[in-house]
C-alpha cells in the first residue's frame, strides 16, 4: 500500500519497482493489509442485495435504484472469524489500497492513516484491480455509456406525404390499366380509343421530353464552353472530349448515376454511343440484334421495350441499362490511350427524331404481328388462373418497382448544391455489381407488368383489342415511368399535379368502369395511404428505442484507400 | 458447506475455446475447494456417456442433435427427462449454465427452476440489439433469465449488456473476470532482442476480430518501421485477405502466417515477439490479451467492449478502432519498446496476482453462497415473472413453464424419484476453506499442465 505511494518516479520504472517490492511484500503480508481486507471479505462474503429481496425490473432500461456510495464498511461488522479471514490472505495487490500497477491516478491522497480508516475509494470500472466492493456492486455510473436513438430524425408530415406520391402514381397507373382492360373486355370502350388516346399522350410526352433534352443540351454546351481545359476537336467532336475528360476524372461511380438524366443528357447519349462503338457492334447491327430475339416469344416483348430504351438515343435511354452498358467502356478507357474508336457523328435533333420514329414503328409493327399469337397464347388457361396470375404479377410489379426515392433525394440535393456542374463532375466506372443490383428491380417490375398484360390480353376476343391493350401497356409501363421520374426531378409542382391528375383519372375510370363505391374506396385508399400512413409512421416514432453502447461491434474506420484496390 | 454443482453448457471439451476452458478451470478449482462438480454437455461425435476428468470432475456427454456450430437443437422440453435423471443421481443443488447461445444451458436453467433447484448463469459474450438473431436470442434469454437466481458476467461492460438484454435487476448480476493459468504463460527466459521488433497477432481470423483493420494497418506499419516483423497465428475466413495483403505489398519475409495454433502452443508463439496487436471489434473480456501480457508482451489493442477493463494502462496502448489510430498506437508501442521505457517482462508477476482461477472460483463460490441462502420461489411467483416478459412472449413463456411443470409431475409419476439410483461420489478433497489458504493459483503441485493436456491424460 504505502510503498506505492512513496514512488514518484516515472511511471514505468515505478511499476517495475513496485512489482519488485510487491514480491517482497506478498511473501510476508504486512498486518496492515489484513486490517484493510477484513471489510472486503465481509462484504464479499455475502452477496450484496439492496434489501434481501430481489426486485425484478421487467421494463427495459429502467435502472433500479442504484446504490450511490455504498454504506461505509465499518457499519458492517466482519462476519467471519479471524481464522476464516486468514483464508483470504491474498497478495497485497488484492487489497483495496493503491495497487502496484494502478496508481498513477492515485496521487498521494491516501496515507496509511487514511487507509486504516477504511474510507472507500471510488469504484472504478476495471476488472484487473481488486476493489473493496462486492462483485454485484452497481455503481452510479452503471449504463452511463448507453446511447439511445443516436441518429434520430423526427419526420415531418408533408415531406412524408410528398414521398408517398411516387407510390401513389404507380398504383394509379396500374389501376388505370386494369380499368382499361375491363372497359375493353366488357365493351364499354372501343379499344382504338384507348390506344389512340395513350399514343397521343405518349407522343406529347415525348415532345416534352425532347424539349427537355434540347434545353439541357444547350445549358450543357454553355457550361462546356466555360470549361477551358477541354479542348474541342472538330471531327469527332465532344465525344472525344468526353472520353478524355472521363479518363482524367477520379472514379466515383455513384455520382455518375445521379448526375445522369438531369445534368448532361448529351453526355449520356454520347456515352451510350461511345460504348456502342467501343465495346459492342456498330449501332445498326446492335439495334437489330436487340430487336430480333424479341419476336420469338411473348415474354421477350418486355425485352424489346427495354431495348427500345437503349436504341432510342433521345435520352429515352433506360437508365439502368445504360449503366450496365457503360460499365465495360469505362473499365476500358483508362488503359487505352486517347484515341476513341471512331465514333459515329453526333446525331442531330432531326436524326434522333427519325431514329426514334423508326424504332417506334418497329415496335408498332412487331406488336401488330404478334397480337394474334399473344391472343391465343394463354387462351386454354382458365379465367380463374388468369385473374390470379395477373394479380400476382401486378403485385410483384408494385413491390419491385424502382421508386428510387433515395436516388431522387440525392439528385435533388445535388441540384441544390450546384446544378450546373461541368461535365467533369466525376464520372467514373460504375461498379458492375452495383449496376446489376440497381437494374434488377426496374426490369423485373416492367417485365411482370407486361407479362400480366399479355396474360390478360388472352381474355380478349379481337386481335385489335389485344393489340390496343398491349400497346397501351408498353406505353404505360415501359415509357411512362421514365417520364414520371424525370418530371419528379425537374419540378415538384408538376410532379404533384401529375399525381393528382393520375389519382383523379383513375378514380374516374373506376367510377366509369365499375361503380362509384369503388371509386370512393380508391380515393379513401389514396388518402389513407398517403396521409394516414405518414401519420402512423410519425406516431410510431415515439416507440423508437435504438440502444447503442460499448458492447456493439465497433465499426472500423479506414482512412485512406483500401489496400485491395 | 459444500455444494453439488452441475455445469450445463453446449460448449465443452473436445472443442477448444474460451467458454470451455472457463468451465473446466472453474470446475477444477471448485473441486479443490471441496465441492462436487458435474459437467453436462452434448455428445461430441462418438464421445457419449460419462467420462471423468482430472480432479474427479464427471462429464455427462448427453446424446443430442446438434444444429449449428456445436449448439444443440433448441427443443424446449426434450432435455428434461435426462437432466432430471442426472440431477437426481448426482444430488445436484445448483445448476450453473454457461453461454447464452447454448440451448442446453437455457433448457437446463428452466428445468432446474421447475425442479426447485438454485440456478446461476454465466454470460461470456456481448450481443447487439439490432439484428434479428440478437433480438431472438435476447428474447429467449429474457425468458430463462427472468427466473434465474444469479448471473455472472465476465466484465462490467458485459454486465451492462446482459442487464439490458434480459431486463435484469443489476444487483443480481456479478462481474467476475476470466482468468488464466499463469504458469502456462510465462515470459521467455531470454527476451528476444529489440533490434528487430516482432509483433504477434493471434486470433481467429473473422471479420469481427478486426481482420480488415489488420489488413489495412500491417503494410503501413511495415512501411514506417524498418525492423518490424509480424507473426500472425490463427485461421478463419479472413486469412485469405491477409495473404493477399502480404503478396500485394511483397511482405513475405516480414509477415509470417502460422495458421491455426493449439492453445498450448500459444505461449511458444507469443514469446517470439515483444508486442501483441489485438484489433478486435468486439470483445467481452479478451483473455488473449491477458495471456499476451502474461507472456511479457506489450499489448496494443482497440478500445472496444470490455477490453479497457482488463489490463492496466502501463501494459497496454489503446487505440480507437480506426486505421490511423491503430498505426499511431503501434508506432508508440514500438518506440516504447525500443527506448526501453516499458519492461514487459515484468508484467507476468503482476498479471499472476491480478487473475487466477482460484480467485474466480472463490468469487463464484460466494455467488453460490448467496443463492443458496435465497428462498426458492413458488410456481405462481415464477409465472408472474414470466408473464412480465412481454405482451405475447409473456403468455407463451407462462405456457412453457406450466407445461414444464406438468412434465415434471408426469416424470415423477412415471419414473419415481425413489427408483433412481444415487451415484457414488468421487472422494472429495478436504475442504480447503477450513485449511490454511496459502495456495494461490498455479502453485499447487497438481497444476503442472494446462487444461487440455490434463484432459488428454485422463483419456
Amino acid at each position: 500500500m504505502a510503498l506505492s505511494l512513496s514512488s514518484t518516479d516515472s511511471p514505468v520504472s515505478s511499476g517495475f519497482d513496485r512489482s519488485q517490492r510487491l514480491s517482497i511484500s506478498s511473501s510476508k503480508p504486512p498486518p496492515l493489509s489484513n486490517g484493510i481486507k477484513s471489510p472486503d471479505t465481509a462484504r464479499n462474503g455475502i452477496l450484496h442485495h439492496p434489501k434481501g429481496l430481489k426486485q425484478y425490473s421487467s421494463t427495459l432500461l429502467e435502472i433500479p435504484a442504484v446504490q450511490v456510495g455504498a454504506p461505509p464498511a465499518p457499519n458492517r461488522t466482519p462476519s467471519r472469524s479471524p481464522k476464516e479471514k486468514n483464508e483470504y490472505n491474498l497478495p497485497t495487490i488484492l487489497t483495496e489500497g493503491p495497487s502496484p500497477t494502478s496508481t498513477f491516478s492515485y496521487s498521494g491522497r491516501g496515507t496509511i492513516k487514511e487507509a486504516r480508516s477504511n474510507r472507500r475509494k471510488p469504484w472504478r470500472k476495471l476488472m484487473w484491480v481488486k476493489q473493496n466492493y462486492p462483485d454485484n456492486y452497481t455503481d452510479a455510473t452503471f449504463l452511463e455509456t448507453l446511447q439511445r436513438n443516436v441518429n434520430f430524425r423526427a419526420y415531418d408530415f408533408w415531406p412524408l406525404v410528398y414521398d408517398t406520391t411516387v407510390i401513389i402514381q404507380h398504383i394509379s397507373t396500374v389501376v388505370i390499366f386494369v380499368c382499361a382492360f375491363i372497359a375493353i373486355s366488357v365493351g364499354k370502350v372501343q379499344p382504338g380509343y384507348v390506344a389512340g388516346a395513350s399514343t397521343i399522350l405518349t407522343i406529347l410526352g415525348w415532345l416534352i421530353w425532347d424539349d427537355w433534352n434540347e434545353e439541357e443540351q444547350n445549358s450543357l454546351t454553355k457550361a462546356q464552353v466555360a470549361v477551358p481545359s477541354t479542348s474541342r476537336r472538330e471531327s469527332s467532336g465532344e465525344k472525344e472530349d468526353l472520353a478524355r475528360s472521363e479518363e482524367l476524372r477520379p472514379p466515383r461511380p455513384e455520382e455518375m448515376v445521379e448526375e445522369k438524366g438531369r445534368l448532361d443528357p448529351r453526355a449520356r447519349e454520347n456515352k451510350s454511343s461511345v460504348v456502342r462503338s467501343a465495346s459492342l457492334s456498330p449501332k445498326k447491327s446492335d439495334r437489330v440484334s436487340n430487336i430480333r430475339p424479341s419476336i420469338n416469344s411473348s415474354l421477350s416483348m418486355t425485352l424489346s421495350v427495354t431495348s427500345l430504351d437503349t436504341i432510342n438515343p433521345n435520352g429515352k435511354l433506360g437508365e439502368p441499362l445504360a449503366r450496365s452498358l457503360t460499365a465495360p467502356a469505362y473499365s476500358l478507357s483508362p488503359s487505352t490511350p486517347i484515341r476513341p474508336p471512331s465514333p459515329p457523328p453526333p446525331p442531330s435533333r432531326a436524326n434522333r427524331r427519325l431514329s426514334t420514329l423508326k424504332s417506334a414503328l418497329l415496335i408498332y409493327s412487331t406488336l401488330l404481328g404478334l397480337s394474334p399469337i399473344l391472343k391465343s397464347l394463354t387462351r386454354t388457361t382458365t379465367s380463374d388462373s388468369i385473374w390470379a396470375l395477373s394479380s400476382w404479377l401486378f403485385l410483384v410489379n408494385l413491390l419491385c418497382f424502382d421508386y428510387g426515392l433515395s436516388e431522387g433525394d440525392a439528385e435533388v440535393k445535388r441540384g441544390a448544391d450546384g446544378g450546373a456542374q461541368p461535365p467533369h463532375g466525376s464520372l467514373g466506372p460504375p461498379g458492375v455489381g452495383n449496376s446489376l443490383r440497381r437494374k434488377l428491380p426496374t426490369s423485373l417490375s416492367t417485365t411482370t407488368a407486361l407479362a400480366a398484360s399479355v396474360v390478360l390480353a388472352s381474355r380478349l376476343t379481337e386481335t385489335a383489342d389485344v393489340f390496343s391493350l398491349l400497346l397501351f401497356s408498353i406505353q404505360i409501363f415501359g415509357l411512362f415511368p421514365l417520364f414520371r421520374r424525370r418530371l419528379r426531378h425537374l419540378s415538384s409542382v408538376l410532379h404533384v399535379s401529375l399525381t393528382s391528375a393520375l389519382v383523379l383519372f383513375s378514380g374516374a375510370s373506376l367510377h366509369y368502369v365499375v361503380n362509384w363505391q369503388w371509386s370512393l374506396m380508391w380515393f379513401g385508399m389514396v388518402l389513407g395511404g398517403g396521409g394516414g400512413a405518414a401519420w402512423v409512421l410519425m406516431g410510431m416514432q415515439r416507440y423508437k428505442n435504438e440502444i447503442r453502447g460499448p458492447w456493439d461491434p465497433a465499426r472500423p474506420v479506414f482512412s485512406r484507400r483500401q489496400w485491395t484496390d | 458447506m459444500s455444494y453439488n454443482i452441475a455445469m450445463v453448457s453446449d460448449f465443452f471439451f473436445p472443442q477448444p475455446g474460451g467458454v470451455e476452458s472457463h468451465i473446466y478451470q472453474v470446475s477444477s478449482k471448485l473441486v479443490d475447494r471441496g465441492h462436487k462438480v458435474v459437467i453436462i454437455t452434448h455428445s461430441y461425435g462418438d464421445r457419449t456417456g460419462v467420462r471423468y476428468l482430472a480432479n474427479g470432475i464427471k462429464v455427462y456427454y448427453v446424446p443430442f442433435w446438434v444444429v449449428y456450430r456445436e449448439s444443440a437443437l433448441p427443443t424446449v422440453f426434450s432435455f428434461f427427462p435426462i437432466l432430471r435423471q442426472i440431477v437426481l443421481r448426482e444430488r445436484i443443488d445448483i445448476v450453473h449454465g454457461h453461454g447464452s447461445l447454448s440451448a442446453f444451458c437455457q433448457e437446463g436453467l428452466l428445468h432446474a427452476k421447475t425442479m426447485g433447484l438454485k440456478t446461476c448463469f454465466t454470460d461470456h459474450s456481448l450481443f447487439g440489439f439490432a439484428d434479428a438473431a440478437s433480438i431472438l436470442t435476447n428474447k429467449l434469454l429474457k425468458f430463462t433469465l427472468s427466473d434465474v437466481d444469479h448471473v455472472i458476467c465476465v466484465s462490467h461492460t458485459c454486465k451492462e449488456n446482459t442487464v439490458l438484454r434480459a431486463a435484469l435487476d443489476p444487483f443480481t448480476v456479478s462481474a467476475i473476470p476470466n482468468a488464466l493459468v499463469s504458469k502456462d504463460f510465462r515470459p521467455a527466459d531470454s527476451p528476444p532482442p529489440t533490434s528487430t521488433i516482432t509483433i504477434v497477432v493471434i486470433s481467429r481470423l473473422f471479420p469481427n476480430k478486426g481482420c480488415d483493420l489488420l489488413v489495412a494497418t500491417i503494410p503501413r506499419i511495415c512501411a514506417q518501421h524498418e525492423n518490424v516483423r509480424f507473426i500472425i497465428g490463427g485461421s478463419g475466413p479472413k486469412a485469405i485477405d491477409l495473404e493477399q495483403m502480404i503478396e500485394k505489398n511483397v511482405l513475405q519475409d516480414r509477415v509470417e502466417m502460422l495458421g491455426p495454433i493449439r492453445h498450448e502452443d500459444v505461449r511458444n508463439v507469443m514469446i517470439r515477439g515483444q508486442i501483441y496487436l489485438h484489433a478486435s471489434l468486439t470483445e467481452a473480456f479478451g483473455t488473449v490479451i491477458v495471456e499476451a501480457a502474461s507472456c511479457g508482451l506489450y499489448v496494443v489493442c482497440t478500445q472496444v467492449g470490455g477490453i479497457p477493463e482488463v489490463l492496466p494502462r502501463e501494459m497496454t496502448v489503446f487505440a480507437k478502432p480506426e486505421e490511423d489510430d491503430l498505426v499511431a498506437a503501434t508506432s508508440r508501442a514500438i518506440h516504447a519498446i525500443k527506448s526501453g521505457t516499458v519492461r514487459p517482462e515484468m508484467f507476468h508477476d503482476q498479471i499472476r496476482q491480478m487473475y487466477s482461477w482460484t480467485d474466480v472460483a472463490e468469487r463464484t463460490e460466494k455467488v453460490y453462497d448467496g443463492i443458496m441462502r435465497l428462498r426458492s420461489s413458488r410456481l405462481i411467483d415464477r409465472l408472474k415473472r414470466y408473464y412480465g416478459c412481454g405482451v405475447w412472449a409473456g403468455k407463451l413463456f407462462v405456457l412453457c413453464a406450466v407445461i414444464d411443470y406438468l412434465l415434471m409431475m408426469f416424470l415423477e409419476f412415471w419414473w419415481p424419484r425413489r427408483n433412481i439410483d444415487v451415484a457414488r461420489d468421487w472422494p472429495r478433497k478436504r475442504v480447503i476453506r477450513k485449511e490454511s489458504p496459502s495456495q494461490t493459483d498455479a502453485e499447487g503441485p497438481e497444476e503442472r499442465n494446462g487444461w487440455v493436456s490434463d484432459l488428454q491424460d485422463q483419456e
